[in-house]
């Protein structure tokens, strides 16, 4: 059997911090102070550990579950509350915020209050933050698969959950603040400039990306439309990646990394360099996830290039992690929480040498809407989030618990099955992506699409999804025998609640001496000048982005012929984002022959200009709908949404045959309109005054039109709402090009 | 050519800097006003640190040479030290027992670093200083321009004189296989496997809403009814394939399948 440090056993309990046995360090010059005795709070790390392990593996079934719907259908058990467009949002939900969220928090209360020599500022606020967040992922699970949703990628919750977000971030903050002001260490480690960068940079994000005007309790509209919706999205959207999924991961992984290796930090000054650069060039880069859209062309522009000046801060933290290793490779070998450590941090640096190639223009017009993106996000989320998480977790459990972990071949088998896992998952994804990115783009020698079929690309892939599901499963499984091996380890042992620590008190005054005058020491010692500091940096590209395409009107033309939505219309386009059609469906035709062949005009950025919010998408599971309009008759949309198959033989999408029989709610039609046109929508008071009467008008004409092709269906159910939306998608333009004819 | 640049090297023009009437336009100005503060930032900064400098030197040179380094070409490139002078490197704090080296950063970090960044300069300099932003537009239009010259070269030589006015009904096997194949792909969805009519009209009967002979079937098939819910399909489809799948239309004429849909239109009498 191996021994490693990782793994404390009984006779290796000299590893483990014993109560009154820390080294408190060298007197600190400036004076004689005191040793302080205090306690370290695990319990709430154990609070956050769990949360995290229990809805790792929720979020994980739930995406083994949407996955297996994208070549199974019935896998949605013909339920409205488990379609793939709602629960898919679930998935996504989960992991990021509840399994990534709360192992954040679980490593950033561990290792902050040990590197600031101090416990948490206060118990009360830790305990607010712990059932605040659990709350709102509760509410999450309550409201999405109800449809729920305001259908912005990562951002899906409805105003009042995203109210509560920001208060809990909030208490969040002001909890690391209190704990950093009180800090018996003079300089701020770090990792702690990442959490400093995190906090203030996700608190800014989601409040700007949050601005919705609300209808009604659980039902709003985005402040922004169309191509400002749309940049303000994925600025979020991406630094959501950035922001919550790397940069607290990057501070965890200087402070876990060292300690399981037990080895110095490679490069004092590069942490700097990369930590600066990363956080400074990391808010540019959202608009690479709208290369070849509406968005202008220089804001794309700038997405590529600050993409592409991502590369070395990125890896700045790699290597910095990875060279810490030197000298330690030896361990690596017999260390199973090394090996995960290490598969984490080459998944980063592939994850993000990858998403710099994405945002070159050629690559990103084959990649984009397939599945290599969802492949990409998959390396950097099952691999750098996923086993970074697992090594902590198990790292930190046996340490708290003062224990050694139940079993370490269940260890071994988890790395094992785990790297299996993303590989299952990752290789047919990139494969799956590639194919179909090409398939869509290929004309025969006769200038024609060889598949103009938008059905023969998604069967042609259909064993990829498969495999894909496989891979997700093992990984999941691998998941779920951590829980148990983490479980049994916490029965063996008894939490260390209230860690005894001591440490002598930081003198009032002080002068920086030799070392400690060099200029980023400064910045070390002042948390509040960092934080400013950080938002400065942070805010210079968020401002360059968002004030042009706000300003400027000509950034986004617009078109005489485009008109608002009608109510019915309006009604029509909230099922389709209760139902997240635009998981699979894009609403965005791409300057491309390949696609203005296959759909018809490409998109103008005045099209959208009374979209809240804008429905673009990021994926095609099925074919783009923004010229949907007028291409079948109603008939065939009534039969395809009841059963897609019908119309479309081999099809993966889902029946949705609820939309018949529901009578549709225009209880709030003219709340609806009215809250549109506070921001912006031009709907005069008799059009709010009379929405139901020229609703039902037209839903009439609808439900008659269908009639004369033999469906009896009455003007009140929701189907009709959605033909009518449907049907409307994309026509305005053609309106202007008949009359100019 | 940019408002900016227009401006500065074309004054001819009498447009002011801020003439704006783009958010790149906009973007420019904002980028140069951050340019020149942090210039001004730079310059302020440079001085003190000379002012600084010359107060050092004048208490004392400091004369301590460094170390002679005799590491290989291979390690100062990556910037590593051999292990065994690591505690040379050590910083002198440690936070929770962890400590930190004081390696450089790596040559060839900063080179990929700087090169990326050269990158970037070089990029926006191309497709927004020099040419004129609308870079989507002008790929669209060239891509077009390319296909539609390669699509009618081939029209012109597999199907040049096949059109609406010349079409006759193909009646040998091959051609009818082929327009069975291209039926199968493209208008079971609406008008059923067998062409008994689903969402679309029956077409085995003897009814039509558009013309039954083959030259109306051909040009309903490549314009399309749009009114109706039939797309055209002459973007798809190539004169040749249409008057194949035409002349498989007409072939099915009085087949009678199972679930037929009721007659529509006129009733034509087709030879």
């Amino acid at each position: 059997m191996n021994v490693s440090i990782n793994q404390p056993a009984a006779d290796a309990a000299s590893n483990l911090v014993k109560p009154g046995k820390v080294s408190i360090g060298q007197q600190p010059p400036g004076g004689e102070t005191l040793v302080e005795r205090f306690a370290y709070d695990n319990k709430i790390v154990r609070d956050f550990a769990v949360a995290s392990i229990i809805w790792g593996i929720i979020g994980m079934l739930v995406g083994v579950i949407v996955a297996t719907q994208l070549f199974a259908p019935a896998a949605n058990l013909g339920n409205q509350y488990t379609t793939f467009g709602r629960i898919r949002p679930l998935h996504t939900n989960a992991v990021i915020f509840a399994f990534v969220g709360n192992a954040i928090f679980m490593g950033v209360y561990y290792s902050l209050q040990r590197l600031c020599k101090t416990r948490m500022f206060s118990d009360v606020l830790s305990k607010i933050h712990f059932w605040g967040w659990q709350l709102i992922i509760l509410s999450a699970v309550a409201t999405l698969p109800l449809g729920l949703t305001s259908s912005k990628e990562y951002a899906e919750l409805e105003w009042p959950i995203d109210i509560a977000i920001t208060l809990i971030w909030v208490v969040f903050g002001i909890n690391m603040f209190g704990t950093i002001v009180k800090r018996r260490e003079r300089h701020l480690y770090v990792a702690i400039w990442f959490y400093i960068a995190t906090f203030v940079t996700v608190a800014v994000l989601h409040i700007v990306n949050s601005m919705e005007m609300p209808v009604s309790f659980l039902k709003s509209y985005s402040m922004y439309a169309g191509v400002q919706d749309a940049l303000v999205q994925w600025w979020y959207g991406h630094n959501a990646v950035a922001f919550f999924l790397t940069t607290p991961y990057l501070g965890m992984m200087y402070y876990f990394l060292p300690k399981m290796a037990n080895r110095p930090v490679y490069s004092y000054r590069l942490s700097i360099l990369h930590f600066w650069a990363l956080i400074f060039l990391y808010i540019w880069a959202g608009p690479h996830h709208l290369l070849y859209s509406s968005l202008p062309d220089w804001a794309q522009s700038l997405g590529t290039v600050f993409s592409i000046m991502l590369i070395a801060p990125s890896w700045g933290g790699m290597i910095n992690g990875l060279l810490t290793l030197r000298g330690a490779w030896d361990k690596v070998r017999e260390d199973t929480l090394l090996k995960f450590m290490v598969v984490g941090l080459t998944a980063y640096g592939m994850a993000t040498l990858e998403g710099p190639l994405l945002s070159l223009k050629n690559v990103n017009a084959i990649a984009h809407f397939t599945d290599w993106i969802v492949a990409h996000v998959h390396v950097g989320a099952l691999g750098w989030n996923g086993f970074l998480t697992f090594a902590m977790l198990y790292w930190l459990i046996p340490r708290i618990y003062r224990t050694p972990l139940y079993s370490k071949k269940l260890l071994n088998f988890h790395f094992w099955i785990g790297t299996l896992g993303i590989l299952f998952y990752a290789i047919p994804m990139y494969i799956s992506g590639f194919t179909q990115g090409m398939m869509w783009k290929e004309f025969t020698e006769a200038s024609v699409l060889k598949y103009p079929t938008f059905l023969e690309t998604t069967l042609q892939i259909l064993p990829m999804h498969m495999m894909r599901a496989l891979g997700g499963t093992l990984y999941l499984l691998g998941a779920i025998l951590m829980g148990y091996n983490l479980f049994k380890t916490m029965a063996a042992g008894k939490l260390v609640a209230n860690e005894e620590a001591e440490a002598y008190a930081l003198p009032v005054s002080y002068k920086p001496t030799g070392s400690e005058t060099y200029w980023h020491r400064w910045l070390e010692r002042k948390p509040f000048q960092f934080l400013v500091a950080s938002l400065v940096v942070i805010l210079i590209g968020s401002l360059i982005e968002l004030i042009p395409t706000f300003m400027v009107k000509s950034n986004v033309p617009t078109i005489a012929s485009v008109q608002p939505y009608t109510a019915l219309e309006v009604q029509g386009r909230d099922l389709f984002i209760r139902e997240g059609c635009v998981s699979c469906h894009s609403q965005l035709v791409r300057p491309f022959r390949s696609e203005t062949e296959r759909y018809g005009e490409y998109s103008k950025a005045g099209e959208f200009v009374y979209d809240h919010p804008f429905l673009w998408g990021s994926k095609r599971t099925g074919p783009d709908l923004h010229r949907e309009g007028g291409k079948y008759p109603d008939s065939w949309h009534y039969h395809h949404m009841n059963d897609p198959t019908s119309m479309s033989p081999g099809s993966v999408m889902p029946a949705y045959p609820w939309l018949i029989t529901q009578q549709l709610d225009i209880s709030n039609t003219s709340a609806k309109l009215r809250a549109l046109n506070k921001i912006g929508v031009p709907y005069d008071d008799l059009a709010i005054a009379q929405a139901n009467e020229d609703l039902t008008k037209q839903a009439t004409e609808v439900s008659g039109r269908l009639a004369k092709e033999g469906i009896n269906v009455k003007p009140d159910r929701e189907i009709v709402a959605l033909i009518a939306y449907l049907q409307r998608l994309g026509t305005d333009i053609k309106k202007m090009e008949t009359a100019q004819k | 050519m940019n408002l900016l640049v227009t401006t500065l090297f074309d004054p001819t023009t009498g447009k002011s800097v801020w003439d704006l009437s783009s958010g790149e336009d906009l973007l420019w100005v904002m980028v140069m006003i951050f340019v020149t503060v942090a210039t001004g930032l730079l310059l302020v900064i440079t001085l003190y640190l000379a002012y600084v400098l010359r107060q050092a030197l004048g208490l004392k040179l400091n004369t301590a040479a460094k170390p002679a380094d005799n590491r290989t070409a291979w390690q100062k490139w990556a910037g590593l030290h051999t292990l065994s002078t690591e505690k040379d490197l050590m910083l002198e704090h440690a936070y929770d027992g962890i400590a930190e080296l004081d390696n450089p950063t790596p040559p060839w970090f900063m080179g990929l670093f700087y090169l990326t960044i050269a990158f970037g300069a070089i990029y926006l300099l191309i497709f927004h200083v020099i040419g004129a932003g609308n870079v989507m537009e002008q790929e669209y239009n060239q891509e077009v321009a390319v296909a539609e010259k390669q699509r009618e070269a081939y029209v012109k030589l597999v199907a040049g004189k096949i059109n609406e006015n010349t079409v006759t009904r193909l009646t040998e096997a091959k051609g009818l296989e082929a327009g069975k194949t291209l039926f199968n792909q493209y208008c079971t969805a609406c008008h059923g496997q067998k062409g008994e009519g689903k969402v679309g009209p029956n077409l085995t009967d003897e009814y039509w809403l558009h013309g039954g002979s083959v030259k109306e079937v051909f040009h309903t098939v490549t314009e399309g009814v749009p009114d109706k819910g039939m797309i055209s399909w002459k973007k798809q489809l190539n004169p040749l394939q249409i008057q194949q799948v035409s002349s498989y239309i007409l072939s099915l004429q009085g087949t009678k399948p199972a679930g037929a849909k009721e007659p529509q239109g006129e009733k034509v009498a087709i030879n």
